[in-house]
């Protein structure tokens, strides 16, 4: 095991002891500047419940969530059965539209608030098309619908490149002996590919889960928060609460919160998504 | 019907270009033209932008941060975890089990979730506002991914081979570079290419970690100009690109190991 201990040693250090370290400040008071710190039990935790503004920053964070969960699947998949094919076209394609996930989220982030503005390329467009473009920023609902719409971006290019890896390594025999027994398209999907791309739906929910929840890059170059504070994640609360208004008590409360729903979530999903692979 | 299908195949795939397209056209335009049609390809291609930018902003020495932290980070991640992932491999005490085991948490933390409390940890030895904190740092946060990848392709390795060469009287950790680390090539290339595109547009790390006076990465730097540039949007755009170029070429030359890479915790 004395090979293993310079990383067992940095991952204690610098996550573990980080976590318990936060778990603790979430049940004080805790002031860097004037170097205090005090024990006030859960009362972070009940300022949370009752702030407004919090519980906002969660309904907002489990929507983008819920969306991408649902969005890169559906059209990874969808995207994944167009270009599943060997010609080189289809290769070139594939390398193209993976680009988009090795991109910085900031450049993501500014190139959708670029293209979304209320005269961007997207409004011009559908002004062209005779459709009055709303305005996707400054707009409380539509600035949550955006940023959801630029993470969605990348993780439907890293779903898709994943699922045309998945459909490649179905054997085409059983697509063949399927046909030959007269099932339709629809039935050689039910009962073929989708089985079979089970492992492919596991990682994408997941890395789809993970990104939403700790969504905070995409957030401040798109909206910065706003208008207001209606497009603010978990994520921008905890750093405002603890960096910009010093008080990490409060920060540390919301990131246990978080911890434990991206926690619970994952769980869950890993447990419902691998019983599907193994019942094959 | 083939060549329908070929057709709505490139329209999807440029639908997803489009923003970068954006970043690259409008690098090379000036601002007039930028707003008066930004989807429209530079003719006449202007390097207003891009000399601008590099004579306003620090982007030579961010890109130069960027590198030195991105090529530390995952240089050390490579060793440590990989030797981690053999020591897992080969051993199975109670200790290594339960190593291997909490580690794997690493995997869904979010970072604002620690940030706070590591900078008092690297504060606590030493190592606030620093690049050697700041790499540690990320180090620690990327190395249950490499351990994955590692531990996953691992397995194709027969325990037999390392246990032949000790019977011969070689140590472990001369068994693992001298057997092992060769053999780990493919992994290597996935978790240096995934782990580095992490760690190059990671922003809030090197944000709250290396503070205001240690120089900036790119990504920060982008973000510090955002109100600075708004005015002048070549050189906005020229500033994205300077940032996505690196990672574009990294990704290119080793694309296929990307995949494999992101795959292989899955094919177990």
């Amino acid at each position: 095991m004395a090979m293993g201990a310079p990383t067992t040693a940095l991952f204690a250090a610098l996550v573990v002891v980080p976590i318990g370290v936060t778990v603790h400040y979430s049940l004080n008071d805790v002031n860097f500047l004037r170097d205090e710190i005090s024990w006030v039990g859960f009362s972070n935790y009940a300022k949370l419940w009752e702030s407004g503004d919090f519980r906002h920053a969660l309904y907002v964070t489990l929507l983008i969530a819920a969306a991408s969960v649902v969005v890169p699947n559906a059209l990874g998949l969808l995207f994944a059965v167009l270009l599943d094919a060997g010609s080189r076209l289809y290769t070139t394609l594939r390398i193209i539209l993976f680009a988009p996930f090795v991109l910085s989220p900031l450049v993501v982030g500014l190139t959708f608030r670029w293209t979304l503005a209320n005269d961007g390329s997207l409004n011009n467009a559908l002004e062209a098309l005779g459709i009055p473009g709303p305005e996707w920023i400054s707009s409380p609902n539509l600035a949550v619908v955006s940023v959801g719409l630029a993470l969605s971006w990348q993780l439907v290019a890293f779903a898709t490149v994943l699922y045309v890896a998945a459909l490649r390594a179905i054997p085409t025999d059983l697509y063949e002996a399927a046909s030959i027994d007269g099932a339709s398209g629809y039935l050689r999907f039910r009962l073929i590919t989708w089985p079979l791309v089970a492992p492919a739906v596991t990682i994408t929910t997941l890395i789809s889960l993970i990104s939403a929840l700790k969504l905070y890059d995409h957030v401040v170059a798109l909206t910065g928060g706003g208008p207001g504070r209606s497009s603010e994640t978990v994520g921008l609360a905890i750093i405002r609460a603890g960096f910009t208004q010093n008080r990490a008590g409060l920060a540390s409360a919301m990131a246990v919160l978080l911890l434990v729903i991206t926690a619970a979530t994952t769980a869950i999903s890993l447990r419902v998504l691998r019983r599907r692979e193994v019942e094959l | 019907m083939r060549q329908a299908r070929a057709l709505l195949a490139i329209v999807v795939s440029a639908f997803f270009l489009f923003p970068l397209y954006l970043v690259i056209a409008n690098a090379f335009k000036t601002d007039p033209e930028i707003l008066r049609s930004p989807a429209r390809p530079p003719i006449g291609p202007t390097l207003d932008g891009m000399s601008g930018v590099l004579s306003v902003g620090d982007v030579t020495g961010g890109l130069v941060n960027s590198l030195l932290i991105t090529g530390s980070t995952i240089a050390l991640i490579m060793v440590v975890s990989s030797m981690l992932a053999f020591a897992l491999h080969m051993s199975n005490s109670w200790i290594s089990n339960a190593v291997g085991t909490v580690i794997l948490f690493g995997l869904i933390l979010p970072t604002p979730v620690i940030l706070i409390p590591v900078f008092r940890v690297l504060k606590y030895i030493g190592l606030e506002n620093s690049f050697p904190g700041l790499i540690l740092f990320l180090c620690a946060y990327y190395a249950p991914f490499a351990v994955l990848v590692y531990r996953g392709f691992m397995r194709s390795i027969p325990k037999e081979l390392a246990e032949a060469a000790s019977i011969d009287g070689a140590s472990l950790a001369s068994i693992y570079w001298s057997v092992i680390l060769p053999l780990l090539r493919p992994a290597t290339a996935s978790v240096l290419v995934i782990c580095g595109v992490w760690v190059w547009n990671e922003f809030l790390p090197p944000l709250v970690l290396l503070g205001p006076l240690q120089g900036n990465t790119v990504t920060v730097g982008l973000f510090r100009s955002v109100g600075q540039f708004d005015v002048n949007y070549g050189q906005l755009f020229s500033y994205m690109l300077f940032v996505s170029i690196p990672v574009l070429v990294f990704y290119l030359l080793l694309q296929r190991y990307f995949v494999r890479g992101l795959t292989a915790g899955a094919t177990k």
